[in-house]
């Protein structure tokens, strides 16, 4: 049963992991038809639930007080449609993306102006000034400007005449737009306006514009206090009964207005921060971009947040739209996952200094920092960091510690600035930290914060100095000295690429939709990349420098398919028969020799020679030499060695069997054969280097290389660096996958769940041995439990004593303890004992932490120990008192037994409580097991597994010493020692 | 000032005390209590509820702090500081109410843990007496068991043999029958009996009346914060001198009881009945003829005739009242109904009458006899011994 129960919940897990269903894309609406039994959201007051009516039987209504509402309705799906005057709508949907008006109108109507019925010269006035509108095209520029595709209307235009013939009153309601409405200087302005002003210029008179309610306009007609009227209106029957209506001034009608499914579920796709302005922005809370982003986007929410990994998680579990980081910080973030997008460059650029407790400390580093300025050394240590592969680290550095140590408070967890790899520390800011640090004598000691927490550590005298990419402004200068300017950075936004897509993503369909959505690998910088990249951005991309990794990982699954050149895939299938090659060619591109741009003979050189080899059948025989589909062994031919001057330098990736590769310590295939007999005929030696695929054309510009000759495709973006010869060889990209997963049983190609959750636990766990980091916190953790535990009880026993004792004045202080310790939220302690009370004193923060936490618990356990004794019998006390006993030998022997019993099982509760709320020690820079699990995600930004290990740490450990408070529970328990 | 112990070097004398006050604030407790307890004597101390006799027990032993006055034990002032009223209480006894068992002990560490921490006996010492006693008061086959597993009455039996573990001086008993089911109270009182036989000197505060005239040397009535009367059992019991203490011991032998009119609660009557007759150990037989022959007098009382006019009757003579006597001298036991003159007749008989209730009382009773005694009548039975 047991057994079964634990089965039951780790599938509810992974359930709830694993399964992330795609929401249903509601059904678009394509014409009126499908309307016809619809809920429809009208305006309450208008006639457009009749009309609906007429047309749609079956049709049900939702009323709202504006168009505007309606249509929002519609957008968040509360209604199906919205039903109102089709241009009214068209203003709306210009506005809000998201909405689109059908094109068939479920009634047509006419608006027009209209006069009195006696008053024919004006009509007749407006009907020629419209007449000539439409001629000469103002009238198209005016529904142009007042009718935009999307966007507010176009401001009116200036008009002044002279007014020679008296006023023309006319009468407008102002609610109309675009017909009427008041725009931002407060003036009544729209189509019908416009018209009416051009009518009253053409008749020389001044227009007195009266702004009234819709249903007042006919009455003021006919009682002489306008002499004309337009906001919309409609032409029917019974209105020309009692006023003469201008030729009709628009063509419109109720329309319906939809949700546009092509940006099904309502997510308009964004081109830049301004999309998100009232959106969701996710920032790291203290920080610089949080305030930029608070002064500059106030109708945005803003999520604070503590550190990077949760923003990004933010971002990718929909729970925010936009997250602000730095530059670099979010380079590194979309390389590690295709999904996320730059939705605003450069927001604003910053300064990033170090900040001081002591001004003197400061300015040694300043000079410091002037020194590697000079030296070239700060540029150099930031490119290292910038472009961290994995392989960057601080150099060894001289134990200091002569002159006393520098304590170093920092997130730990800010790609390139401040983070842990295998425990050691990296980036820019540490370094600098550490070497400033060897550079004085100081031994550094780095403290964990939150970014938050930064400034309070150096402001309270808690570190000497803090770093972590932060930015210099004048608020924090009041707080901390802060050094001259080491960097600076610029604040990216980041989103998900489907946003930015929108509704506008092609949708991959056609014969590879797996593929799409696999996870791909290829080699850096390789056709294969951009070829992944361009089309299929939906899928993952792994990078490799060895096409023999690639494969590897596909044999792991760690990757779905690895796109490669054909012959390296062929032979990468010779090698692994589990290895399939798909029949699928990616590109036709050339493979060609590439030069450097500076030398144009070199190539025209070589393009003659490869134009003989073409012709006389060489480069045939050469490709037929390497190229053997049926897996026969390569044919080796001995290319005879020019003598000339100077050398040909030929750089090569020789990890491309068969183009190009090792074999007996030479480099040989079929690129180094014809090179050879290139550089034969060109009377040169050839000297091949061998370096990264991702080099090569690197070693080209830099001229460490002549020629390259490597299997390069010639691509447009290569050719804008280097030369390309004529190509020599189709070697067109395919993809390989693993024979057992055919990619035309459509079955899903993402790794099966069992795979990623090794591959989560191998990345999460065991690289960079984090298994030792989440070993320390589980350390930390036990000790500050246990510990606190212990120091409590003492403590709350002590109170208890107050609390129960005689003295008044003890009694209340008990009291006021108990009520106080209650009343504050452990968090807050915490920081409080951290940042303020033993601010001036040099304590370790699992000190602090145990102190707080046993404070804390003290007062609980003081009032679980009164209840227990209370529960004593009074008649257990006078006994043992009757018996002889003194009062504490009473207490001793016969109540403290009793109470025990009775305080354990309640005691138990509150010390797993303690165990779990040792998790908030992050907060002052102890490592315990939940700031490991941040310290993980940082690197791997996994939440999966990192959380639920510690989760279940978590519960191992209160589990575990739940246990054995209920193993002494049982031996005190009396009846348990019976004879 | 320190008073000296008028009797000090007269051996026999244990306890004296001398103008005892308690009070709790402004609640007076004990006036003043003036008494002796001496070697080897039983003393009961009886009273209404409430009149402080076990407030006067708390204070010998210290458990309440007097207000006022002297306790000597010994020839020692318990009250003056310099004496430690822990080594007091190691010479005194107690024996509570509610038994107060250490709940989280074996009934065998009950009776060594004072012994062992306190007398600095060995445990095997203290473990070998335990035994000993709890054979005493009979359950040596309990020595494992916990208070939660005993009855109340031999909880309070293990108390009394944990008392004797400490080789008290005094053994004071605070109602030690009171917790218990009338089916208990025996088993206790055995055990005391057994106690007194052997010369333990005890102090009893009981509601036991029986048991105290026939244990006891001497008998403590207390009243009013003081001890109102004191002599012999036979003096107290049978020829009481003071008024309090006749109405006392009066109470305690007679049940009485009210009814006004037609509407009496018959249950209640009969359950105030019943305890009486517990309370003097009545056998069940005599308790049902008692209980019969009072309903069958009521019934004739209100239901013969005109009911209707009969319950005005009673009600204009001002109700009946019923007195239940019990003399243990004579073991007779007189029931007596009295009434208004207006009334005439309690056991009213009319011509319908059946006669079947009168005889069914006739048989029960040894003599009934009704006669109008001044302005009231009164109807006297006395009852047949069962079965006779």
């Amino acid at each position: 049963m047991k057994r079964f129960a634990w089965i039951a919940a780790g599938g509810l897990l992974a359930g709830a992991c694993l399964s992330c269903s795609p929401a249903g894309k509601p059904a678009g609406v394509a014409s009126l038809e499908d309307l016809k039994t619809a809920r429809f959201g009208v305006v309450s007051g208008t006639v457009a639930d009749q009309i609906v009516l007429n047309r749609f039987p079956e049709a049900t209504f939702g009323y709202y007080p504006s168009p505007l509402d309606a249509c929002l309705a519609v957008l968040k799906g509360k209604e199906t449609a919205a039903a109102y005057d089709e241009p009214i709508l068209r203003n709306i949907q210009a506005q809000n993306p998201g909405l689109k008006i059908l094109p068939e109108m479920i009634s047509v109507d006419q608006y027009a102006m209209a006069v009195r019925p006696d008053d024919r010269e004006l009509k007749d006035a407006a009907d020629a000034l419209l007449a000539e509108l439409r001629a000469d095209g103002r009238y198209d520029e005016m529904k142009a400007r007042w009718f935009p595709e999307k966007g507010k209307p176009a401001p009116m235009p200036e008009m002044a005449w002279e007014a020679p013939n008296g006023i023309l009153d006319f009468g407008t309601c102002a609610v109309t737009e675009p017909f009427s409405f008041i725009d931002d200087s407060r003036r009544v302005v729209g189509f019908d306006v416009e018209l009416a002003s051009r009518l009253a210029r053409r008749l020389g008179r001044e227009l007195r514009i009266h702004n009234m309610e819709f249903g007042a306009m006919i009455p003021s007609l006919l009682s002489g206090k306008t002499d004309l009227i337009a906001a919309c209106i409609t032409v029917t029957e019974e209105r020309a009964k009692s006023v003469l209506f201008t030729e009709p001034v628009y063509r419109g009608g109720i329309a319906a207005a939809v949700r546009d499914s092509a940006v099904a579920g309502a997510a308009p796709a964004f081109s830049g921060l301004a999309d998100v302005a009232e959106k969701r922005i996710a920032v790291m809370v203290g920080s610089t971009h949080d305030k930029h982003i608070t002064a500059n986007f106030p109708r945005a929410e803003i999520l604070r947040m503590d550190n990077a990994p949760d923003m990004l998680a933010a971002l990718k579990s929909g729970k925010c739209e936009a997250a602000i980081f730095d530059a670099n910080a979010g380079r590194l973030y979309r390389e590690d996952d295709p999904s996320l997008a730059v939705l605003a460059e450069k927001i604003f650029i910053e300064n990033l200094g170090f900040g001081f407790a002591d001004v003197r400390l400061r300015d040694a580093f300043n000079a410091f920092l002037g020194e590697l300025r000079a030296t070239g050394e700060l540029d150099e240590i930031r490119r290292k960091w910038e472009g961290d592969d994995g392989a960057a680290a601080i150099p060894d550095l001289p134990e200091g510690g002569e002159n006393g140590r520098l304590r170093i408070a920092t997130t730990t967890v800010d790609i390139p600035f401040s983070y842990t790899r295998e425990e050691k520390p990296c980036g820019i800011d540490l370094e600098l930290a550490l070497r400033f640090a060897a550079r004085q004598g100081l031994k550094p000691q780095i403290q964990p914060l939150p970014f938050a927490s930064l400034i309070a550590a150096v402001a309270s005298g808690k570190a000497d100095l803090i770093c972590d990419g932060i930015t210099i402004t004048e608020e924090r200068a009041k707080q901390v000295a802060f050094s001259d300017a080491y960097y600076q950075s610029a604040a990216d936004a980041l989103t998900l690429k489907e946003h930015l897509d929108g509704g506008n993503r092609p949708e991959e369909t056609g014969s590879k939709p797996d593929i799409a959505e696999a996870v791909i690998g290829a080699m850096t910088g390789s056709t294969g990349e951009a070829l992944v990249r361009e089309r299929f951005p939906r899928a993952g991309i792994h990078l490799f420098d060895d096409v023999m990794d690639a494969v590897a990982a596909l044999k792991a699954r760690k990757v779905d398919y690895v796109i490669t050149a054909y012959t390296t895939a062929l032979q990468a299938a010779r090698a692994n028969p589990d290895l399939a090659v798909l029949p699928e060619e990616y590109n036709q591109a050339w493979a060609a020799i590439a030069v450097h741009k500076d030398n144009p003979r070199l190539l025209e050189r070589i393009n003659a020679v490869l134009e003989e080899m073409r012709d006389d059948g060489t480069l045939e025989e050469i490709i037929s030499h390497w190229v053997r589909p049926d897996g026969s062994p390569y044919v080796k031919t001995e290319v005879p060695r020019a003598s000339g001057w100077p050398a040909l330098r030929v750089a090569v990736a020789a990890n491309r069997e068969p183009m190009g590769f090792i074999e007996d310590n030479k480099i040989v295939g079929l690129d180094p054969e014809l090179i050879e007999r290139i550089a034969f005929k060109l009377g040169r030696p050839v000297v091949f280097t061998d370096m990264k695929f991702s080099a090569l054309i690197a070693a080209l510009e830099s001229g460490k290389a002549d020629v390259v000759c490597s299997n390069l495709t010639a691509t447009e973006e290569r050719r804008r660096r280097v030369a390309f010869s004529e190509g020599y060889y189709v070697n067109p990209q395919v993809m390989m996958t693993l024979k057992d997963r055919p990619p035309a049983a459509g079955a899903a190609l993402r790794p099966s769940w069992p795979a990623r959750l090794k591959k989560s636990f191998v990345d999460n766990i065991i690289r960079e041995k984090r298994y030792l980091l989440i070993w320390n916190g589980l350390k930390v953790t036990a000790l500050i439990a246990v510990l606190s535990a212990l120091l409590g009880t003492l403590l709350g026993a002590l109170i208890c004593l107050m609390r129960m004792g005689r003295n008044r004045a003890l009694k209340a202080f008990a009291k006021a303890y108990i009520s106080l310790l209650r009343g504050i939220p452990q968090v807050v302690l915490l920081m409080l004992m951290f940042y303020v009370v033993f601010a001036p004193l040099d304590v370790s923060g699992v000190a602090v932490a145990i102190f707080t936490f046993a404070l804390n618990f003290a007062a609980y356990v003081s009032e679980m120990f009164r209840a227990g004794i209370e529960s004593v019998k009074r008649g257990q006390v006078e006994a043992g008192v009757a018996m002889g006993f003194s009062r504490f030998r009473t207490f001793v022997h016969i109540v403290l037994p009793q109470a025990v019993q009775r305080i354990l099982p309640v005691f138990k509760g509150e010390f797993v409580a303690l165990v779990k709320m040792t998790a908030i020690v992050g907060y002052i820079a102890v490592q315990d097991l939940t700031k490991a699990s941040d310290i993980i995600r940082s690197r791997t930004f996994d939440a999966f597994f990192p959380l639920v290990m510690v989760a279940v740490l978590y519960f191992i450990l209160a589990w575990g010493l739940t246990s054995l408070l209920e193993m002494i529970r049982v031996r005190v328990n009396p009846k348990r020692r019976r004879p | 000032m320190k008073a000296s112990c008028p009797s000090a070097g007269s051996g026999d004398v244990l306890i004296r005390v001398e103008h005892l006050a308690k009070c709790f604030g402004e609640t007076v407790v004990l006036k003043d209590v003036n008494a002796e307890i001496k070697r080897g004597e039983v003393i009961s101390i009886i009273g209404p509820s409430g009149t402080g006799k076990s407030t006067f027990l708390r204070c010998l032993n210290l458990l309440e702090r007097p207000s006022g006055g002297h306790i000597w034990v010994d020839g020692r002032d318990v009250l003056d500081p310099r004496n430690d009223p822990n080594a007091l209480r190691r010479k005194m006894g107690m024996v509570f109410q509610n038994f107060n068992l250490f709940e989280h002990m074996t009934v065998l560490d009950n009776l060594t843990i004072g012994p062992v921490k306190l007398l600095r006996k060995t445990r095997g010492e203290a473990e070998t007496r335990a035994r000993g006693l709890l054979a005493l008061v009979g359950l040596a086959a309990r020595e494992n068991a916990f208070p939660d597993e005993l009855s109340g009455g031999q909880q309070q039996r293990v108390a009394i043999a944990r008392c004797l573990s400490m080789d008290p001086e005094i053994i004071l008993f605070d109602e030690p029958t009171s917790a218990l089911d009338p089916t208990m109270v025996s088993e206790v009182l055995g055990v005391i009996r057994r106690l007194a036989a052997d010369g333990m000197t005890m102090a009893i505060v009981t509601h036991e009346m029986r048991f105290a005239r026939d244990v006891s040397r001497r008998v403590f009535y207390m009243d009013e914060g003081v001890i109102y009367e004191e002599g012999p059992p036979a003096g107290i019991f049978d020829a009481p001198k003071r008024e309090k203490t006749r109405a006392f011991i009066f109470r305690i032998r007679n049940f009485q009881y009210h009814i006004a009119d037609e509407k009496y609660d018959l249950y209640d009557l009969k359950a105030g009945i019943e305890a009486f007759c517990g309370r003097h150990f009545f056998p069940a037989a005599a308790v049902a003829d008692l209980l019969l022959v009072v309903e069958e007098t009521l019934q004739l009382c209100f239901r013969e005739g005109d009911a209707a006019a009969r319950a005005g009757l009673v009600s204009g003579a001002g109700g009946l009242d019923l007195t239940v006597g019990y003399s243990e001298q004579e073991n007779e036991t007189t029931l007596l109904f009295t009434a208004g003159e207006v009334l005439k007749t309690i056991l009213n008989e009319t011509a319908e009458s059946d006669g079947l209730s009168r005889a069914l009382i006739a048989g029960m009773t040894r003599s009934l006899r009704e006669d109008i005694r001044g302005g009231k009548v009164v109807l006297t039975a006395v009852m047949r011994e069962p079965g006779s």
